[in-house]
């Protein structure tokens, strides 16, 4: 009893999997028969016609009388439109589209499906059946329809009406399966039978011969109609059945087992078959092969009437075998292209070919998920076998030299299997985006626009996991397109577009990754009208707004809760949505791109992996532990050596980042996530006594803390140095420190800490067990080669475990990102450069200088055993730099001294108001606008700035003020001379030159001096020590001036005086800079007026 | 009911052989940062990935004893079978008793027979049992004169309420 009822489950399921597939094809076909009206190719309406049949026969068979009265109906609606007496106007594609709506929901819960009304849909539909045009005589209609359920009471009912008492079968009445018949190339059999004398037989002998018969073509009549009721009375009499096949006599003969003289052949009449062939060249008039098309429908009837003898006569079947191999049993429940298989090879008298437009009959089996699962698994594990084999093999192969080929020949095979069998779980995306033409179509009606969908790629396969996650982000982008993107028609026509929107969904195959692409020529997406809702919403600052690129602008759609519609439609504009779907298609390991133009049109891509089983990874260890790191969002692995460590390692406000080509780049170390205990060496059971890399941080963070602090330095430098010596001594030669994986989540990137990056590898991809589920840090696990298994990292949840707030740094990233808009930040000096008479080459900057003057030797004075220089009626004390900063010894001899005239010197007079002093050179060589990498330690003397490289020579850069103190010209000013010691003051400038340069004149003032390379190291600093003063550039990467002198303001510090420089000075530049609370602002380098700014600052106290 | 038996220190520890899988010298597995203690890490048995549980830990015996190297390499794991796996031999069982999905072990000690039990015998636990805690016993059965504590394995393994 359980079986039985198991049994029918198990049917019933293959007729909703059926049902399913046929509502699949249907749904297309009906969208193309409205856009094409009655222009439709009849092979798509005859396909329409077979599949709503199909579900009609089979849900009869179970006793769903609901699916089976409204597909019935259909049908029949259907069936006029393709024999053109109701033209398939929008109305009836409504009609029909929604009553394939209810078709689905019923089918979708046959449990329920009887308690489905469907009333509203049957009711529309007939009037349509009744309204238009004569409906031709129902028992005519019926029979081709109603033949195939084996439901025997229907035909039996139907049939009478039509057939002759006699037992001869007049084809006359059956004039329209007589046009199919010969369209199709069938042919008419009078199957005579004899029934058993036994009236109980009687019943089940006409059936079960029915049931074949049926099996392989259609019961047109049958003389006399034996029922359930009047069986008995038929006992031991003869009865004929018509059937109409594509079968020979001989073949039917050995299907029903019956003598050959029972069969006879029925002619078809000359009158009904020359109209038949008339019938047939109009349809086909402009299909090609004009047999093919028309033999299909022979499969509308055939396989819907299959399950039938196979649940009612199983033994029946066992002993007559199918016409065919692979008949209905062998067959897994069929798809679409297994039916025009059969229709194929059943309509042997026509060619078999498909047409153009069919897909490629391919043979196809349903297997379970499961099972390719299994095979997927140990497929896997075939391939960790063969590399254990190839790494032993290796060292056999001298003893056993034939043992090599073998394994090559295993590693082959093994490949190609895995190959294989990772294709089987793959899936065309056409699964998913044949839903989109019905969406498209409600959208476009409900929101009265015109849209014509295009779709391009749907062969493209990925896997089915993908597949399945793919539905619901392309549903909700494809409203979204619908919604906001294309206007509506009147709108479109008056900007010149056409009417209709025109949207693309493709899918190709780029970079080892599948993209899925979404575009349209609707109204474009306004960047700048995002940036104005996303500050409304504040989910950005209105400074953010203002760097932001186009590019980010147009990303801002993916945040959470922005929604671009103007008002809010039950289609969409709730903002949940774009969030979800980047959520979404990165949860698969993807990721979405977006371009718009405005007035143009938008694309969204989506770039999705083939496969999620198998991906490519990074196999590092951190600890003793190794972990794969999936390669889909590591941007690029950077090696800290010991050297670089302390130009690469900083910290912003307590966090570790890594300078990164000037982009701040906050760190993880994943042991440390992880808490795992770092053993080294490997295996010796000690606990590392090497620093944990925060220890190494902390130490760094001192070490910045004295570089900052000179006074601290020495002392610092003292305990610092012997740890270094030892991390140098227990890494390897080269002092390596750690490998940053730099990673890239939902477009924020960071870097994780690992001690060693060992391997690239295609891992296979294992579940996570459950009972690590509340663990965020993994994915997922997998088998490493030599069998171990490895958790796979999970970037987002090392990220939320570290803590790591990017509000402060992804803002440095982003303003960051590029080196070019950085290198433009970065102030350039205009500097001259100059040769001494010892043939240094020194540079000095030009706003430091107010004239260079040619002087010639006989112009120099010897005034008390000083040089002077008599110039433009004016005396002016000559000053040779090299000289003053005890310098001469490294020159070079006068190097440059043949080339100009012996005989000529240049003056250069810096801009010190009131000093009458030249600096002395022999002579320039060049005036340079560039970045100065200023060096203070290479090269050091008191006067001197420091040193820098230009042209692959050492440029010297003299402090012009120092050096005329050192020649003891007393400057002047007043302010010179004043002392601010006791003073404490921040110098911030991310231009090292000019940090160097603005500290060295107010260390020379008395002041101390801490350093800030941006505004927001500067806010960090303030929170930690109390300055007096802070003096600022204003151009500064991260955090600028104004930025910076804002933010103070709301800070306890806020009454600190701050001045601002700059390179070029203006008024508005100067109004700006005092709205921001700078108190001045003054041109860097002029020492002058920066020391009387401060000068005045400090009177007014 | 046939019993697997086995020994974690002085408990004599039984669990229904219907549940087990296979068992094996335990061998190197990769831990899981971040876990509970009593997960002791990862195994690959021929391409299944099983959760191994410290048996001595997840009762809440404390001696570090089983850290050494040594010790665990005389020890055994048990390998349970997956529900899916009992499904097939008894559906009933599965679900009273096997609420768990994924590949999972035991550590334990020892292994000693496999004894059959008449399921009569088997008696609530005493208030007195020692080294495990009650919710973690099936029941226990007299044993010549020792006593066999049978595990209810979902127990220990945390999945009881996947069940209820």
């Amino acid at each position: 009893m359980t079986d039985e009822a198991d049994e029918n489950d198990e049917l019933l399921g293959m007729f909703v999997q059926e049902a399913v597939e046929h509502l699949e094809t249907i749904e297309p076909d009906l969208l193309t028969l409205e856009e094409n009206g009655s222009d439709t190719d009849p092979e798509i309406i005859n396909r329409l016609f077979r599949g709503v049949h199909s579900i009609k026969g089979s849900a009869g068979f179970f006793g769903l009388t609901n699916i089976s009265r409204l597909s019935h109906i259909m049908e029949n609606l259907l069936g006029k439109v393709r024999e053109q007496t109701v033209e398939p106007n929008p109305a009836v594609t409504d009609a029909l589209l929604s009553g394939l709506d209810r078709l689905q929901a019923m089918i979708d819960d046959v449990a329920e499906s009887e308690t489905v009304d469907a009333s509203e849909q049957m009711a529309i539909i007939d009037a349509l059946l009744g309204g238009d045009g004569p409906p031709i005589a129902k028992p005519a209609e019926a029979p081709p329809a109603d033949a195939a359920p084996a439901a025997d009471a229907a035909p039996a009912a139907e049939t009478p009406a039509t057939t002759p008492t006699d037992g001869a079968f007049d084809l006359h009445n059956h004039t329209d399966i007589v046009k199919d018949a010969v369209a199709r190339g069938m042919h008419f059999f009078s199957v005579n039978m004899s029934l058993p004398a036994g009236a109980e037989d009687v019943l089940h002998y006409y059936t079960k011969h029915k049931s074949l018969l049926e099996s392989v073509g259609t019961v047109t009549a049958s003389n006399p109609t034996i029922t359930e009721a009047n069986a008995g009375g038929y006992a031991g009499k003869a009865v004929s059945v018509l059937v109409c096949t594509v079968l020979e006599a001989d073949l039917l003969q050995s299907l029903i087992q019956l003598p050959i003289e029972q069969i006879q052949d029925v002619p078809i009449p000359d009158d009904l078959s020359q109209a038949a062939a008339e019938a047939v060249a109009e349809v086909v008039a402009e299909a090609a092969p004009a047999t093919a098309p028309v033999a299909e429908p022979a499969a509308a009837v055939a396989p819907a009437a299959a399950p039938p003898p196979e649940e009612t006569a199983p033994e029946e079947e066992v002993e007559a075998p199918p016409p065919e191999p692979g008949g209905p049993r062998l067959m897994m429940p069929e798809t679409k292209q297994q039916k025009s298989k059969n229709s194929g090879t059943k309509s042997s008298s026509g060619p078999k070919g498909a047409k153009g437009s069919h897909p490629a009959v391919e043979e196809t089996l349903r297997v379970s998920v499961s099972l390719l699962d299994e095979l997927i698994n140990n497929a896997g594990e075939l391939v960790l076998a063969r590399n254990q084999i190839a790494r032993a093999s290796a060292e056999m192969v001298s003893q056993f030299p034939h043992i090599s080929p073998l394994v090559q020949n295993l590693d082959s095979i093994t490949s190609r299997i895995q190959e294989k069998v990772m294709q089987a779980r793959m899936q065309p995306v056409s699964v998913v985006f044949n839903k989109f033409p019905r969406i498209v179509r409600d959208l476009a009606r409900k929101l009265k626009k015109k849209i014509d969908l295009e779709i391009r790629g749907g062969d493209v396969d990925l896997d089915k996991s993908v597949i399945e996650h793919l539905s619901d982000p392309l549903t909700h982008m494809i409203r979204n397109v619908a919604d906001h993107a294309i206007e509506i028609p009147q709108d479109r026509v008056r900007i010149g577009k056409a009417e209709a929107g025109q949207v693309e969904l493709a899918a190709y195959h780029e970079n080892g990754m599948v993209n899925i692409s979404l575009s349209d020529d609707g109204a474009g997406i306004d960047s700048e009208r995002i940036k104005l809702k996303a500050l409304e919403k504040g989910s950005i600052t209105e400074r953010q707004a203002d760097n932001m690129s186009e590019e980010d602008a147009l990303n801002l759609i993916f945040a959470p809760g922005l929604s671009m519609a103007k008002k809010v439609s039950d289609v969409s504009g709730r903002g949940v949505g774009m969030d979800v779907v980047r959520t979404n298609i990165e949860k698969l390991g993807g990721t979405v791109q977006i371009e718009s133009k405005v007035g143009k049109g938008t694309r969204i891509i989506l770039k999705l992996p083939l496969t999620l089983a198998i991906i490519p990874a990074m196999i590092v260890s951190s600890g003793e532990q190794r972990f794969a790191i999936p390669e889909i969002g590591l941007v690029e692995i950077v090696r800290v050596t010991e050297a670089d460590r302390t130009n690469q390692f900083e910290t912003v406000g307590n966090a570790p980042v890594l300078r990164l080509r000037n982009m701040l780049l906050p760190l993880v170390d994943l042991a440390n996530v992880l808490s795992i205990q770092r053993m080294w060496p490997p295996n010796s059971g000690d606990e590392d006594r090497r620093e944990r890399l925060s220890d190494r941080r902390a130490s760094r963070q001192k070490a910045e803390a004295a570089l900052l602090n000179p006074k601290k330095k020495q002392k610092i430098n003292d305990d610092d140095n012997p740890n270094r010596r030892d991390t140098n001594d227990r890494r390897d030669p080269a002092g390596l420190v750690a490998y940053v994986m730099v990673l890239n989540v939902g477009g924020n990137e960071f870097g994780m800490v690992v001690d060693e990056v060992l391997d690239s590898e295609e891992i296979v991809v294992k579940p996570l067990p459950s009972f690590f589920k509340d663990n965020t840090c993994f994915s997922a696990t997998t088998i490493l080669g030599d069998g171990t298994v490895s958790l796979i990292i999970d970037y987002a949840g090392v990220m939320e475990q570290a803590n790591i707030n990017f509000t402060n740094t992804e803002k440095a990233a982003r303003l960051d990102l590029d080196d070019e808009r950085r290198a433009a930040l970065r102030e350039r000096q205009n500097i001259i450069l100059l040769e001494t008479g010892s043939g240094l080459l020194m540079g000095i900057v030009h706003s430091m200088v107010r004239r260079v003057e040619k002087i010639s030797l006989d112009l120099m004075e010897n005034i008390g055993g000083l040089p002077y220089v008599r110039y433009d009626g004016r005396t002016f004390r000559a000053i040779y730099p090299d000289q003053v900063l005890g310098l001469e010894g490294m020159g070079f001899g006068g190097g440059g001294g043949g080339e100009g005239d012996e005989n000529d010197l240049c003056m250069v007079v810096p801009n010190i108001p009131d000093l009458q002093a030249g600096l002395i050179f022999s002579r320039i060589i060049d005036t340079r606008e560039t970045q100065i990498d200023l060096d203070c330690q290479a090269i050091q003397a008191e006067g001197l700035f420091g040193s820098a490289q230009i042209d692959d020579r050492v440029v010297l850069f003299p402090d012009v003020n120092a050096v005329f103190d050192l020649a003891g010209i007393s400057t002047p000013h007043p302010v010179m001379n004043m002392d601010f010691s006791g003073l404490r003051v921040l110098v911030v400038d991310d231009t090292p030159f000019l940090r160097v340069l603005t500290s060295s004149y107010l260390r020379g003032a008395g002041f101390t001096i801490d350093q800030a390379e941006d505004g927001n190291m500067a806010l960090n600093m303030l929170k930690i020590n109390e300055y007096d003063l802070l003096i600022s550039d204003l151009k500064m990467p991260i955090m600028d001036g104004f930025e910076l002198a804002t933010e103070i303001g709301t800070t306890p510090q806020g009454q600190i005086p701050m001045i601002a420089t700059t390179s070029s000075i203006s008024a508005q530049l100067e109004q700006q800079c005092g709205k921001a609370g700078f108190v001045s602002c003054v041109p860097a380098m002029d020492k002058i007026r920066l020391l009387s700014v401060i000068a005045s600052l400090q009177r007014s106290r | 009911m046939i019993v697997s038996t086995f020994t974690l220190g002085e408990l004599y520890l039984g669990i229904d052989i219907i549940l087990v899988r296979e068992i094996n010298r335990s061998m190197e597995c990769t831990p899981v940062p971040g876990a509970h203690d009593y997960i002791r890490g990862m195994l690959n048995i021929r391409g299944r990935v099983i959760s191994l549980f410290d048996l001595k830990r997840r009762l809440g015996w404390s001696e570090s004893l089983d850290t050494d190297n040594n010790t665990r390499h005389k020890q055994y794991n048990v390998i349970m079978k997956t529900r899916e796996e009992v499904m097939n031999i008894d559906r009933d069982m599965a679900e009273l008793r096997c609420p768990w999905q994924d590949p999972v072990g035991l550590v334990v000690d020892q292994l000693g027979d496999v004894r059959d039990i008449v399921d009569d015998n088997v008696q609530p636990p005493p208030a007195n049992l020692r080294g495990i805690s009650v919710d973690f016993v099936h029941g226990v059965v007299e044993f010549e004169k020792n006593l066999l504590v049978i595990l209810n394995v979902a127990a220990v393994l945390g999945v009881e309420d996947l069940n209820a």
